[in-house]
């Protein structure tokens, strides 16, 4: 194998380019050239060997099962009939040219962009490359990717199945992105953390433009950094590229100074190109000109695909997603209600967490299968990274493998056991973990003795190959009520593991209150002692202002907060809307029945909870229900029907009423025997290969707020999914939405499959296509046409 | 690249007919089309084709790509080149949609609607410059035609974006469905011919959904 970590090695150029001008018929895939015109392929390799290419690309970038669905041609065909081809290049030129394996982009896009499921990718890539490197292939490059998640389902597949070195390239555009929002740093992060052997921008760009990228890699990333530039700007029409060889070659120049070790040309390149890149070498090498690349230093970080947070500073973990002492929480997750822990996860990064812990651990609950679904649903709404949050080392190990980013994994600590199960995972995904300072022996009380334990887990970290950096220790809150004496000690071991480890640091803040009047008032103090001691990670309830206030006063404090500029921009938008508050609440205060009605009808969620507040002291949370709500909201159904008011209008009636159900839930939570303002259960999905949900999300808002209590089972829902649903859950009525014609197939397969399964349930049937007739040719019970109708229809079966 | 939204083109997809804007959903519908073009990543890409006759309908020498069906010949008939369009609004808006769906979901389904006019924008930038482009040749374009219309299989979308690589050039990809991601996207046919075009045919007559359509039912068109 070549060694491309000490020398500067050579790619090959663009294979299509070379492919078009040999006058090559372009059929469905132009891998299927590998077989019926490989003499043609081998000397477009040759030619790249003669100008001086170390490695060179098989053509196999697109021979993956997607895209060859619709060819003549199996992958093994082509994929072995693309490597053999270059090997026989290689080996005809008598030098020393590794042959890479080239795997681009599925074609698809993933969950949540997409539906194409992280498994499925695996499995297609694992095929490609069990394939490739069966045939000879001496490394793997995977290129051109847009999403982080589908290169790390390549990555794994490629480690997990072969030995062969990984070369990953992603693809950016100027502003510094990927079209799925990748910044080059998050790209960085994660692919050196899951232990690829070189990383690099390839395509879209010139090398003018891709500089500034590669400036920031070679920053964040120890490994040899690729660039595999197009020939400049493309001419859509002519096909043709900007810029010459020459220019090529010069512009590729600078980046030799940043210490990038691995040239190549990408779309529009030809071996000209490559060519004048060797004699761009030769001159450095002459002139005596060598790379500058900057000293690597490790940073505490970690990222989705689209955010990097540094822990350079105080950084807030949100504690909210987590069951333990939440009735609400525990009913949402024993309902599968996902919706409900997004409204947790997105409300905590408004009020400014940095991070968000994720718990989904329940007795008896598929923990592994809800982990990896929040994960993968929080991500399609948030950019904040996440920390997974379990006992369990099969939960942790699901959640690492399809989380987009590099996460934080809570937790370890120092019992050897615990240790060996879970630092070779983090290790293997590339996350950071945190390490509480308890072993077998329980909690040691003094700070010196938390300190060993911090110190064994740092050391048992490092030798899995974990820097210190990606280590945050936890030296556990005790609560003040029971343990006065020890609180302290809490302060002083964070300060010793601060001061002699130089590791970052992480504390659960609020259980030092435990069984206090006035919680808060002692939490604010003791997160600003413990910041003042080095906390760098609270982990806490960010919708309590006075806790995040402590944050920014304490930024403000210790100068962190340059000129109070943060502090001044939001605290003066606070004062400001608290004026406007003032000034416009005495017009419609609300007190009475009349102003709940009032607010329904006219979708003013925000008076809607107080005013049900207000209602609570005199009537029983039903009588609501039953005399204010549901006529409101039928009012608002009538004239939505009638044309007098329009969709946003209807939802907006809706969530209105959403905002009282909520004060009402709570409030019947808080009482015993208070029974449920539940109506029935209702069981709503959009059907497999149906991806369109934004009709199904309307129907169970407006449907929620009738009380009916809605399992919503999400998109592009498997048939078995929907049955077993039914079955589990004794749903009474099931509602089935599809877009389009060519997935109301599965909508009938759906309905099928439920009365096969003896199901008893009514089902009605909604989307763009359906109309009566067609819903009962189908199997359905009811046809809805909009939200409205689909209110009447479970009036009508669970009254 | 747009500086406004068409407020009643959005009015119009959210099934508004003619009862009064509320100043309410006036503040929401500012909101959000402030917010669509703040977000909105538009991108293009045409390419330029020479058409052929053959067997199955129309082609295009050197690709995979056929177009079946009377009513895409019917659309091309007096063209020998076409152009292919691909466009999209980018992923941003519907990663923001869905965070509305379970936040403010009166917000999301404004934003769907602004998403859905914003990308026809996109489409009709485009097909100005290639209107100058074939303009200058003393040319002119047909109307935009897109794969699903007529009796012109949807499916021909999964050879369309392969020909116009738009997974890499400007991130659109398809589903198992054939649906596009980024779902605010668009792909059209658009035939170069030297009469000028006719006055736009109701495009409902085109469309698989006629019988169904509840804009028509409300007496209005998508």
């Amino acid at each position: 194998m070549l060694d491309f970590k000490n020398k500067i090695t050579m790619l090959d150029g663009g294979m299509g380019t070379m492919l078009q001008a040999a006058g090559v018929p372009m059929g469905k895939v132009p891998e299927a050239l590998n077989v019926t015109h490989a003499e043609a392929v081998i000397d477009i390799h040759r030619q790249y060997i003669e100008a001086g290419a170390d490695i060179i690309y098989a053509n196999t970038f697109s021979a993956n099962r997607y895209k060859l669905s619709y060819s003549d041609y199996s992958v093994k065909e082509l994929v072995t009939a693309g490597v053999v081809n270059a090997k026989k290049a290689a080996t005809d030129s008598g030098r020393n040219v590794a042959v890479a394996l080239d795997v681009g982009p599925i074609g698809e896009l993933m969950e949540p962009n997409g539906s194409l499921k992280f498994e499925e990718a695996y499995d297609m890539f694992k095929e490609m490359m069990t394939i490739g490197a069966e045939a000879g292939a001496d490394l793997i490059v995977i290129e051109t990717s847009t999403d982080l998640l589908e290169m790390k389902a390549a990555v794994l597949a490629a480690k997990e199945n072969t030995s062969l070195p990984i070369f990953s390239t992603m693809t950016f555009e100027k502003n510094g992105r990927t079209f799925t929002g990748v910044t080059v740093e998050a790209a960085a992060l994660t692919l050196t953390g899951l232990g690829v052997d070189a990383i690099g921008i390839n395509c879209s760009l010139g090398p003018n433009d891709i500089y500034p990228l590669a400036q920031k890699l070679v920053e964040w990333t120890p490994l040899p950094v690729i660039i595999k530039a197009n020939a400049g700007l493309p001419n859509l029409n002519s096909g043709g590229y900007d810029i010459s060889a020459e220019q090529f070659a010069e512009q590729m120049d600078k980046f030799m100074d940043l210490g990038v070790q691995i040239i190549g040309g990408c779309c529009g390149t030809t071996p000209e190109y490559i060519r004048e890149m060797k004699k761009m070498l030769a001159r450095r090498e002459a002139e005596g000109r060598t790379a500058n690349r900057p000293a690597f230093v490790q940073r505490a970080a970690v990222c989705s695909s689209t955010q990097v947070v540094e822990i350079d500073g105080v950084r807030v973990i949100g504690e909210r997603i987590n069951p333990t002492g939440k009735k609400l929480f525990k009913e949402a997750l024993l309902n599968h209600n996902i919706g409900y822990i997004l409204t947790q996860g997105i409300s905590q990064v408004e009020a400014g967490a940095h991070i968000l812990d994720v718990n989904v651990g329940l007795p008896k609950i598929d923990e592994a299968g809800l982990m990896v679904e929040v994960i993968k649903e929080l991500q399609g709404v948030v950019d904040v990274p996440l920390q997974i949050d379990s006992s369990h080392a099969g939960v942790i190990e699901c959640g690492l493998r399809i989380y987009n980013g590099k996460p934080i994994v809570n937790s370890v600590n120092g019992e050897m056991a615990v240790m060996e199960k879970i630092l070779p995972l983090v290790k293997k995904y590339g996350a950071a973990v945190v390490g509480l300072t308890l072993d077998e022996n329980g909690i040691p009380l003094l700070a010196e003795e938390r300190y060993a334990v911090a110190e064994r887990i740092v050391r048992t970290a490092e030798s899995y190959g974990i820097p210190k950096e990606d280590v945050y220790i936890d030296c556990l809150t005790l609560t003040a009520s029971a343990q006065q004496k020890e609180v302290v000690e809490t302060l002083k071991a964070m300060q010793l593991v601060k001061e002699r480890l130089g590791v970052k640091t992480v504390l659960g803040v609020s259980n030092i209150s435990f069984g206090l009047p006035k919680r808060e008032l002692v939490n604010v103090a003791f997160l600003t002692l413990a910041m003042a001691h080095g906390l760098d990670l609270p982990i806490i309830n960010p919708n309590v202002a006075a806790m995040m206030a402590a944050i920014d006063s304490f930024n403000v404090l210790y100068n962190r907060d340059e000129g109070s500029k943060f502090y001044v921009d939001k605290y003066s938008k606070i004062v400001e809307a608290e004026k406007n508050n003032q000034a416009a609440a005495p017009a419609a205060k609300p007190s009475d029945t009349k102003s709940l009605e009032y607010a329904v009808l006219n979708g003013i969620r925000e008076y809607a909870a107080e005013a049900t507040r207000e209602l609570l002291k005199t009537k029983q949370a039903m009588e609501i229900v039953n005399e204010i709500l549901i006529p409101a909201l039928d009012k608002v159904g009538a004239d939505f029907e009638t044309g007098k008011l329009f969709l946003p209008q209807l939802i907006q009636s809706a969530t209105t009423a959403q905002e009282a159900f909520d004060v009402l839930k709570e409030y019947m939570a808080s009482q015993k025997d208070a029974g449920t303002v539940s109506k029935g259960k209702v069981i709503i999905a959009t059907v497999k290969g149906d991806i369109h949900d934004i009709g199904k999300n309307i129907v169970k808002v407006v449907m929620e707020n009738y009380g009916y209590e809605m399992i919503d089972l999400g998109k592009d829902v498997p048939i078995e999914k929907v049955v077993e649903a039914v079955q589990q859950t004794g749903a009474k009525l099931v509602g089935l939405s599809a877009l389009m014609t060519t997935t109301v197939v599965s909508m009938e397969e759906t309905i099928h499959a439920l009365r096969e399964a003896g199901c008893d349930c009514k089902i009605w049937v909604g989307g763009a296509v359906l109309t009566e007739d067609y819903a009962k040719q189908i199997g359905a019970d009811f046809y809805a046409k909009d939200a409205k109708q689909s209110v009447d229809i479970a009036k009508n079966v669970l009254g | 690249m747009i500086g406004r939204l068409n407020r009643e083109e959005i009015l119009r997809y959210l099934g508004y007919k003619d009862s009064g804007v509320t100043e309410r959903i006036e503040q929401l519908l500012n909101r959000c089309e402030a917010e669509t073009l703040e977000i909105l990543q538009p991108k293009y890409i045409y390419r330029r084709f020479r058409i052929e006759k053959c067997d199955d309908g129309i082609q295009i020498p050197g690709t995979a790509l056929v177009l079946t069906g009377k009513d895409i010949q019917e659309h091309l008939k007096n063209c020998n080149e076409m152009f292919l369009l691909g466009a999209t609004a980018g992923i941003e808006l519907d990663k923001r949609i869905r965070r509305y769906m379970v936040t403010e979901p009166d917000v999301g389904v404004v934003m769907d609607s602004c998403g859905i006019q914003a990308v026809e924008q996109i489409a009709d930038l485009a097909e100005k410059e290639m209107e100058q482009e074939v303009l200058a040749e003393g040319c002119h374009l047909t109307w935009r035609f897109s794969p699903g219309y007529g009796d012109l299989p949807l499916e021909t979308q999964r050879e369309l974006i392969r020909v116009l690589d738009t997974h890499r050039k400007i991130g659109v990809s398809l589903t198992g469905s054939c649906l596009m991601m980024p779902s605010k996207s668009v792909t059209a046919i658009l035939g170069i011919s030297d009469t000028r075009r006719d006055e736009r045919k109701n495009k409902c007559d085109f469309c698989n959904n006629r019988e169904r359509c509840a804009f028509r039912k409300r007496g209005t068109r998508c």
